[in-house]
């Protein structure tokens, strides 16, 4: 019974966090909702015995993620959307749109596709520490290296993209800046 | 498990440990369990905190050659709780333009993110809420989510100071995150396990079975890039450039006032008491006794006469109820522990000794700039880190041999 109403108040809290997220109009209160959202989601991991992906979920999403969404936000120091003025204008006619064209996406991916059955509980252990980690150096093993080679691409990009000038100035100091 | 000491085979068959705090099962009674246990680790952490504030302000006093705190008590040992009812006695201002939903929130988000840490710190064998498989990472985790308190704190006092606080910690967040987790993957790659009792039980078997004095150099390099990472998220000097008074008056917390004040502070002493016990837990045995045979009860109850008989000797009328508690207390506290629960009496003296070097450090090195603890954290802390996991890697195949399922197809 308490397993249930925790699964409920989870879920509940989630979906307010949810649409707080797209309805608030500061920023920062909308990042702060979508960690909310994510902390709730990591308790119904949690609850499905998938301890290790509730942790992740905290610990890279929230913990790291979203810190980074709020330090960039801070620093372009965004104001309020303003409200009503063009309010109903075709761009956002388009987005609301492309939400609902979502909303039946899903609905006919677990309608159509799973044949309209709600799935219980996943096998137990199926999120643990060990399931994972023997899944990504046996089956997935290939994909797995394949994400981290590009993973690294990535990070050597970011480092050509951002320095400034030349090889020479960034060897000749440690940034030069301030 | 061994016996530690006489006095401990004693009581042994009276009361072992803490046995009735460990309960795995979240039914009804195991929820309200959860709660009286939740309650006895909140006094713990306030009893500890109050008594931290008074052994810091002691520290840098004598480091700086004064007396510090004198008054309130045997040297001033009452001090915080006088302090502590004056900050609530005090009135909590808002500021006007504050964000006051935002701003009420985040003292007790930054206290919550230091204490459900506790709920997998492993006190004593069975003193533990819960023995979770992945508890290293669990407390990772939460303590990543103080910064989130912060931010919203230096946001939602929309002024400058607390803002640039706010920003600081956000970027510094990510700058130590990377060498705190990669610190330490020689210690689960040794142990096998993420789970505390499985890390504490792993360095079984003696002091130079410890994590610490194994594997050299790389777990005492390990456990420096571990101590150092952690002063840096509880925003300890030389790493508190997030809340640095004499640039940025206070911080994230310059806005702040009263009860909510006091809140950050027993927050930052509880997340400093958490990082000791997980380092405790990784690198120096955890809650196990350095076992060498009876040497250490010895020399302690030596050195407790001396301090007792030294005391009593020096003894003068103007502070002598308080001094006659203090002491009392602390020798039924020793006595206590060191008889009926041996190790978490050892927990607890590896975390202070960890605690006193945290106090130490923070009254005798100068703040780092920002663009200095950036370089520390990224172009040193980072590789070395990762040369560590390699060379434990190493050390572990050489130990134990190449395992035979090493290719897995």
């Amino acid at each position: 019974m308490l397993t249930t109403a925790i699964f409920y108040v989870l879920s509940f809290v989630c979906i307010l966090a949810a649409l707080m997220t797209v309805t608030l109009s500061n920023p920062v209160s909308c990042a702060l909702s979508l960690i909310l959202c994510l902390a709730c989601l990591a308790g119904l991991y949690a609850q499905l015995a998938a301890g290790y992906v509730a942790v992740l979920q905290i610990l890279i999403y929230a913990g790291a993620i979203m810190v980074l969404f709020l330090f960039v936000v801070m620093l372009l120091n965004l104001s309020d959307e303003e409200a009503a003025e063009g309010r109903y204008d075709v761009i956002r006619g388009l987005k609301g749109l492309i939400c609902f064209a979502f909303l039946v996406d899903l609905y006919v991916l677990v309608e159509v596709s799973l044949g309209g059955r709600i799935y219980g509980c996943p096998a137990p252990g199926l999120g643990s520490l060990e399931a994972i980690g023997e899944l990504l150096f046996t089956r997935y093993m290939v994909s797995f290296e394949v994400i981290s080679l590009l993973l690294t691409a990535a990070v050597v990009g970011v480092v050509l993209i951002t320095r400034k000038g030349p090889a020479s100035a960034l060897a000749a100091g440690r940034g030069g800046s301030s | 498990m061994q016996e530690i000491n006489g006095v401990s085979y004693l009581t042994k068959q009276i009361w072992t440990d803490a046995t009735w705090l460990r309960f795995l099962s979240l039914n009804e009674l195991g929820f309200f369990l959860m709660l009286i246990a939740g309650v006895l680790v909140l006094t713990f952490v306030l009893a500890y905190g109050t008594f931290v504030v008074w052994a810091e302000r002691k520290v840098a006093g004598h480091v700086q050659d004064r007396l510090g705190p004198m008054r309130v008590g045997w040297h001033g040992w009452l001090q915080t709780l006088a302090d502590g009812i004056k900050l609530m006695m005090k009135e909590d201002i808002y500021p006007t333009l504050a964000d006051k939903p935002l701003f009420v929130l985040a003292p007790p988000i930054v206290f919550l993110s230091a204490f459900v840490g506790y709920a997998v710190v492993p006190f004593s064998q069975n003193a533990q809420m819960a023995d979770l498989d992945i508890g290293v990472l669990y407390i990772m985790a939460t303590a990543s989510l103080g910064v989130i308190g912060l931010i919203m704190a230096g946001w939602a006092s929309n002024s400058k100071w607390p803002l640039y606080g706010a920003m600081r910690s956000a970027a510094l967040t990510v700058a130590y995150g990377i060498p705190l987790g990669l610190s330490i993957i020689p210690v689960l790659m040794v142990a096998g396990s993420l789970s505390m009792q499985d890390l504490v039980q792993s360095q079984n078997g003696g002091i130079l079975h410890w994590n610490f004095f194994r594997c050299w150099p790389f777990m005492p390099l390990a456990f420096i890039i571990f101590f150092i990472s952690n002063l840096a998220e509880t925003n300890r000097v030389p790493f508190d450039i997030a809340e640095a008074e004499s640039e940025l008056v206070g911080g994230y917390h310059t806005e702040y006032s009263g009860v909510s004040f006091s809140v950050f502070f027993l927050a930052e002493y509880a997340a400093m008491y958490l990082a000791c016990a997980v380092t405790t837990t990784l690198f120096l045995g955890g809650y196990l006794p350095p076992d060498l045979s009876g040497i250490p009860l010895i020399l302690s109850l030596a050195l407790l006469g001396i301090f007792l008989f030294w005391r009593f000797k020096t003894f003068h009328d103007r502070s002598q109820v308080s001094e006659a508690i203090f002491c009392a207390i602390l020798v039924a506290a020793i006595t206590l522990l060191w008889g009926v629960w041996p190790y978490f009496f050892w927990f607890l003296a590896k975390t202070g000794v960890l605690l006193y070097l945290m106090l130490h450090l923070r009254w005798t090195l100068p703040r780092l700039r920002i663009d200095q603890m950036m370089y520390m954290c990224w172009k040193v802390l980072t590789p070395v880190a990762f040369i560590n996991i390699l060379g434990t890697g190493l050390w572990w195949m050489w130990i134990t041999g190449i395992p035979k399922n090493w290719w897995p197809y």
